[in-house]
């Protein structure tokens, strides 16, 4: 009894563990779809910063991934934050509003789920390989 | 050298007063810890070891911290969260280490320390894997993970906290509904647990007291109007009254049945506030009257039948 009360106590961390399970498997298996952003650098005390991206649909390919021509808005709807360093914030804040490079985000998207960003794309390339 | 023996001797012949004795005793108690860290070689050489191999460990990890901060961005999603999730499982094992041990106060610490580390690794999946979640889906998600926590500890702080995160995530709901409502659900529920016994009705019905007066407090402020002022100045009178009623015998305040006029009285300013004009307050009030007259008259009329009435009923019993 006590040890299944004990038991009891790891709950969280199972919860947890198949959290974050969840997330690294939808990153590694479920295909990726790349879209245009706008956006800007605010804030979250406890995370740090963050890009608050708004995906530009006119600009956005939706032949990707099957999609036929039509975008899942809905799908991405919610979907707007992209964590980055606090010391890449201001030169990030200044690359995504400057209209001479193409930003665009990566997403793990497969219909039925929702999607996560993987990775902000400067030009094509990586941020952080910028 | 002055010893111990020395000195009591000297307060029984009376050359010393109670308060210089205690005085020379602490001095002397002072001096013999100082001489004997030096006076046994081997003691001192092993606690200046401990000193220094203490200092070793905690510049290693201030190292180490220092690196992983520097790196954080190249460092893997799956490696920065099996780090946070391994120090929160190291928590919860040397919480339940504690709690089989029975040393209380240590599990109470380690517990809070698990609590806190699972606001943070949620903080954590959060950034590593750039979800958007609001602060109140945050504050929602640590209140349910950290639940199972809350039936391990006997204090009332993880329980608050916890009450504070289910306040913070359901104030959208308030803000949507009527808090009023919500109010209400909590006081029912705090009801209901008065048909158990044991603690975990005991603070069940704290956390729900504690969530009906956030949640009327909350509203009231929200409100913003002369209504909910009201209502911020009457909820805090009850509660004053409230927290002074004396305690039962299990040590709970009886603070339940001044939750009844709370809420008959938060259900007067509802329809008050609905149905407010000059017609309804004088119905209202001619009814009112209709009634105290009438309750003067019968116990007037019968106050012989009455009085008989409850002198058998108490006889009888």
């Amino acid at each position: 009894m006590n040890k299944i009360k004990t038991l009891f106590l790891f709950i969280p961390f199972i919860g947890m563990c198949c959290w974050a399970m969840y997330y690294a498997y939808i990153v590694k298996n479920v295909p990726e779809v790349v879209l245009p952003i706008t956006g800007y650098d605010p804030r979250n005390l406890l995370s740090g910063h963050y890009i608050e991206f708004h995906i530009d649909w006119s600009k956005a390919n939706c032949y990707q991934n099957n999609w036929n021509g039509v975008c899942p808005k809905n799908d991405f709807s919610g979907i707007n934050r992209f964590y980055i360093p606090e010391n890449s914030a201001v030169e990030l804040e200044h690359i995504i509003n400057n209209s001479r490079f193409n930003t665009e985000i990566a997403f793990a998207y497969k219909a039925g789920t929702r999607p996560i960003a993987k990775e902000l794309l400067i030009n094509g390339r990586p941020w952080s390989k910028i | 050298m002055t010893t111990e023996h020395d000195l009591i001797q000297m307060k029984q012949k009376g050359a010393l007063t109670d308060d210089e004795f205690l005085k020379a005793l602490t001095q002397l108690q002072i001096k013999e810890r100082k001489s004997s860290f030096w006076s046994d070689p081997e003691k001192a050489r092993k606690k200046i070891l401990f000193s220094i191999a203490l200092l070793g460990i905690f510049s290693v990890l201030a190292g180490l911290g220092l690196i992983i901060a520097a790196n954080w961005a190249s460092i893997p999603a799956i490696l920065k969260v099996g780090g946070g999730l391994s120090c929160l499982a190291t928590s919860l094992v040397i919480t339940s280490f504690f709690k089989n041990n029975s040393k209380p106060l240590w599990m109470e610490a380690f517990l809070f320390i698990s609590f806190l580390l699972i606001g943070g690794n949620i903080a954590l999946i959060q950034q590593s894997y750039h979800l958007s979640l609001s602060w109140q889906e945050g504050s929602l998600a640590w209140w349910i993970l950290s639940l199972p926590l809350v039936f391990f500890t006997k204090y009332r702080l993880i329980p608050l906290c916890s009450v504070a995160l289910l306040g913070f995530s359901i104030w959208d709901i308030i803000w949507n509904m009527n808090y009023m409502l919500v109010a209400g659900l909590m006081f029912v529920l705090m009801m209901l647990t008065h048909f158990f016994k044991g603690s975990f009705a005991k603070l069940l019905r704290d956390i729900t007291f504690i969530a009906a007066i956030f949640c009327l407090y909350a509203g009231d402020i929200i409100a913003n109007s002369g209504a909910g002022m009201v209502g911020v100045i009457t909820t805090t009178l009850f509660l004053i009254f409230a927290l002074n009623t004396p305690k039962t015998e299990d040590g709970t305040v009886k603070y339940y049945n001044y939750i009844f006029l709370l809420v008959a009285w938060r259900i007067f300013l509802l329809f008050w506030n609905a149905y407010y004009n000059l017609t309804n307050i004088g119905i209202l009030l001619i009814v009112f009257g209709i009634i105290l007259l009438a309750g003067a008259g019968l116990y007037t009329y019968y106050f012989k039948q009455i009085q008989d009435f409850i002198r058998g009923f108490i006889k009888h019993e």
